[in-house]
Order: C-alpha cells, then sequence, then structure tokens
C-alpha cells in the first residue's frame, strides 16, 4: 500500500521503534507498505533535529536517510493546495492533504484535522488500525 | 585455456550476437556484479542455510536487515540526544 506520513510519525517512529510509527517504518521497510512524504516534511524534520537536538547537518541527514521515505517535489502537490485548502485549515497539514490529492495514495496520520477529512476527499488511516490490519 | 570474450556463447549463440536486454525475461533487467571469490562462497552457503530459491533474495533479505539496523541505529542517536536536551517528544511535535 502506498502511504503518505507526516512528520509527527516520523518523531514517533524515531522516539519508540516499538510503538505503532516504529512498527510502520520497520514494515515499510520489509515492503510492505510505501511511505511518502512531501519534501516539506523533510525539511521539517531537518530543520527540527539540528535547531532542537544542536545536530550538525551532516547528522540530521543521516537520521532522515535511515527512514524508508520516498520524498516528494514541491511540484508535484503545489497545485493541489488550493483545493486542500477547501477541506482542511489547518495550515500545517496542508501540503499532506495535496499530496494525497495530487497522488491520490492514502494518509497515515494522529493527527485529528487530517482524521477528521471525509473518505470520499482521501483515505486517512489512524495508525493503529492500519498496524492491526497489516 | 578461456574462450575470448567476443567468442563466448550462450545456448549456442556467439554473445555479440545476444541482446541481453531482449534475451528472454530471465536476463532481462539484470546487471553481474564481481565479487570476491570468498564473499560469492559465504552468499552460496547462506543461500543453502537459510533454503533460498536465489542469491537474490538471500542479496534481499540482507537488505532490509541492513535498513532495519541502520534505522536502529538512527533512532539510538536520536534519542542519545533528546536525552542529553532533556525533551520529550512533545517538544518536537508540537
Amino acid at each position: 500500500m502506498d502511504l503518505i506520513v507526516d512528520t509527527n510519525i516520523l518523531f514517533s517512529a524515531l522516539y519508540d521503534t516499538n510503538s505503532n510509527a516504529g512498527k510502520l517504518i520497520i514494515q515499510a521497510i520489509e515492503g510492505k507498505f510505501n511511505l511518502f512524504a512531501p519534501e516539506h516534511v523533510k525539511d521539517e524534520l531537518e530543520r527540527n533535529i539540528m535547531e532542537k537536538l544542536s545536530c550538525t547537518k551532516k547528522e540530521a541527514r543521516e537520521v532522515i536517510a535511515a527512514l524508508p521515505v520516498k520524498w516528494i517535489e514541491k511540484g508535484v502537490y503545489t497545485t493541489a493546495i488550493g483545493t486542500a485548502r477547501r477541506y482542511i485549515t489547518h495550515e500545517a497539514d496542508l501540503p499532506i492533504l495535496a499530496c494525497s490529492l495530487a497522488t491520490g495514495y492514502n494518509v497515515a496520520s494522529g493527527d485529528k484535522h487530517l482524521l477528521s477529512i471525509k473518505p470520499k476527499i482521501a483515505k486517512v488511516w489512524k495508525l493503529g488500525r492500519l498496524i492491526q490490519i497489516s | 585455456m578461456h574462450a575470448r570474450p567476443d567468442e563466448q556463447k550462450i545456448e549456442g549463440i556467439p554473445i555479440w550476437a545476444l541482446d541481453i536486454s531482449e534475451y528472454g525475461s530471465a536476463y532481462k533487467g539484470m546487471v553481474t556484479i564481481a565479487l570476491p571469490e570468498g564473499t560469492a562462497k559465504e552468499l552460496k552457503l547462506l543461500k543453502l542455510e537459510e533454503g533460498r530459491a536465489s542469491l537474490d533474495e538471500v542479496i534481499q533479505k540482507i537488505l532490509v536487515e541492513y535498513k532495519k539496523m541502520k534505522f536502529l541505529e538512527a533512532s539510538e542517536k536520536f534519542m542519545k540526544r533528546m536525552e542529553e536536551k532533556g525533551l520529550k517528544l512533545a517538544d518536537l511535535t508540537k
């Protein structure tokens, strides 16, 4: 299954590899899921790791490189941002929904704003449910 | 004595006459990698011990385990920094 993931899932997986987010990452490495994320998620991860954990750019990039995520270039989802704005008001989640609208991929998230989106707009999986059925 | 590369044959067809990418599905999308003899022997032994159908399967499994190791290492480094900084997950995700 092709899935779009957000920053929180990736941080949660690094924080606790036994959590549902950690299990998702392990299962993606095993080939059960193909994980994707917009480029802005990569930028956000890098910035947070450098600023809050005082890591160098090289160290931050090593951590990010260990995640089995394919990064979706801004050009792919920028045009869908306007449409995404019609369904979600939380600015930080716009690129995730825009990516889903542009690619047709499902989303995995624990975010209440994303989880409230109607399935006919975009299918958003709660992480626990996803791990349960995999 | 080995045949010169341009004299080698696959199923009786001179190798120079073969376009490997077009030569049957078994060769399509395949490349050759060179390994030291010892490494190749170890891979073949592992294939037998693990009951794998091909060396490709063995290498795929090794790659998966390597990627898992890299993820767990990255998580350890990440957690070490989090502890040093006295941060919780919520400090990063808010």
